[in-house]
């Protein structure tokens, strides 16, 4: 499964979706997502899913059943948007309280055994440093994320994003 | 010096963000003028926007999400920008405490460097601040004083750094982990905070680690 997550104003789904395999689940914003409050719910109450009954509580569940993680987000001073950082913030159900060591770095273990491939597209006005913040960030958020392989690209206009998935 | 302390944890009480700041707030001279507000899950007003963007300093203190800041954060430092931008923000000098859930403060080295885009961005300089690891350590040993316990680097740390902000000078970035052993950290971690919270709520083991498919 594709898991594309983005903050378009408008999405066009012809020019964006070229796969014709139809397994691509969507999430966008609908304006009411609530900010992830670090209550730790999602691992001591209710293992594997968020508490905050927004519509955006499965979000463990989907990063857990997707194989490629593909996100379009404007760029803010090399980090995502707002929307898309909450996304991403809520999404910690996807793994364990546990902690592990990889590479000298402490991580969290693993809920699922999935791995992913995560490709970003970054648009907007950013600097060549914002830039290299946004890879190295990607890069961070792979390992957190299981996965395989990550991919970066920036655009300077929506426009130019085509066929991701 | 006019010093604005803004602490960016969504937390509803009780944040590890709040501890450190507490102790700074303790640190700092007491001819200061301090403001101190808590961003949480809402957004400030244009008056408080432009009560910060008057200050000598301004500290952001956060926990680190996704390798980076706080959603709610964020939106709040994109809405600040068109604050700045004007001749009083060429003297303004930001500093930043991150504290981390992993047991390394070099870990917040990414989210340093997403302030110090946004400092280019809005005109101000940036001063440096402390990368702090193990950070619910420091709410699960607060009943320790800062200086004596396992964070009395964090608390030495903590005076420097006000020197520092009362002089407006560079602090650099200081990346700090507690004085205690990263395995006896990690089976702290396992055993004393996560197991009993989850058996309050009658969880075992198993069911922490359970799949939802």
């Amino acid at each position: 499964m594709n898991l594309l997550i983005h903050d378009l104003k408008e999405f066009n789904q012809d020019i964006l979706i070229k796969s014709s395999q139809n397994d691509t689940v969507i999430i966008a914003g609908n304006g009411k997502i609530h900010p992830c409050i670090c209550c730790f719910g999602c691992w001591i109450k209710t293992p594997g899913q968020c508490i905050i009954k927004d519509g955006y509580d499965n979000l463990g569940l989907l990063h857990a059943r997707c194989s490629r993680l593909i996100i379009i987000s404007q760029c803010f001073y090399g980090s995502y948007s707002p929307f898309v950082h909450n996304v991403l913030d809520r999404s910690i159900p996807y793994l364990l309280p546990y902690f592990s060591t990889k590479n000298g770095e402490t991580h969290h273990k693993f809920r699922y055994d999935n791995k992913i491939v995560l490709k970003v597209h970054f648009y907007g006005n950013i600097s060549d440093k914002e830039k290299e913040t946004a890879g190295k960030l990607v890069r961070a958020n792979g390992v957190n994320h299981h996965a395989q392989e990550t991919e970066v690209y920036f655009y300077d206009k929506v426009k130019d994003i085509q066929g991701v998935v | 010096m006019k010093i604005s302390i803004i602490n960016g944890s969504q937390k509803p009480s009780g944040s590890n963000t709040g501890i450190i700041l507490s102790t700074l707030n303790n640190l700092l001279g007491k001819d200061n003028d301090i403001d101190n507000y808590t961003l949480g899950v809402k957004q400030f007003s244009a008056e408080i926007y432009n009560k910060i963007v008057l200050s000598d300093v301004i500290v952001f203190a956060f926990p680190l999400y996704t390798d980076s800041i706080p959603s709610n954060m964020l939106k709040m430092l994109i809405e600040s920008e068109s604050f700045f931008g004007r001749e009083k923000a060429k003297e303004t000098v930001v500093y930043a405490i991150i504290n981390n859930g992993y047991y390394e403060g070099k870990q917040t080295h990414i989210a340093f460097e997403i302030i110090q885009n946004w400092c280019d961005r809005s005109g101000v300089h940036f001063g440096g601040g402390l990368g702090q690891g193990a950070g619910e350590m420091i709410g699960a040993t607060q009943k320790t004083p800062l200086n004596k316990g396992p964070f009395n680097n964090l608390w030495r740390a903590l005076k420097l750094l006000a020197e520092k902000i009362e002089a407006k000078e560079p602090f650099g970035i200081k990346y700090l982990s507690p004085y205690f052993p990263r395995f006896l950290w990690k089976i702290m971690a396992h055993n004393t905070f996560r197991h009993p919270l989850a058996s309050k709520n009658k969880l075992t083991k198993k069911d922490i680690v359970s799949k939802i498919m």
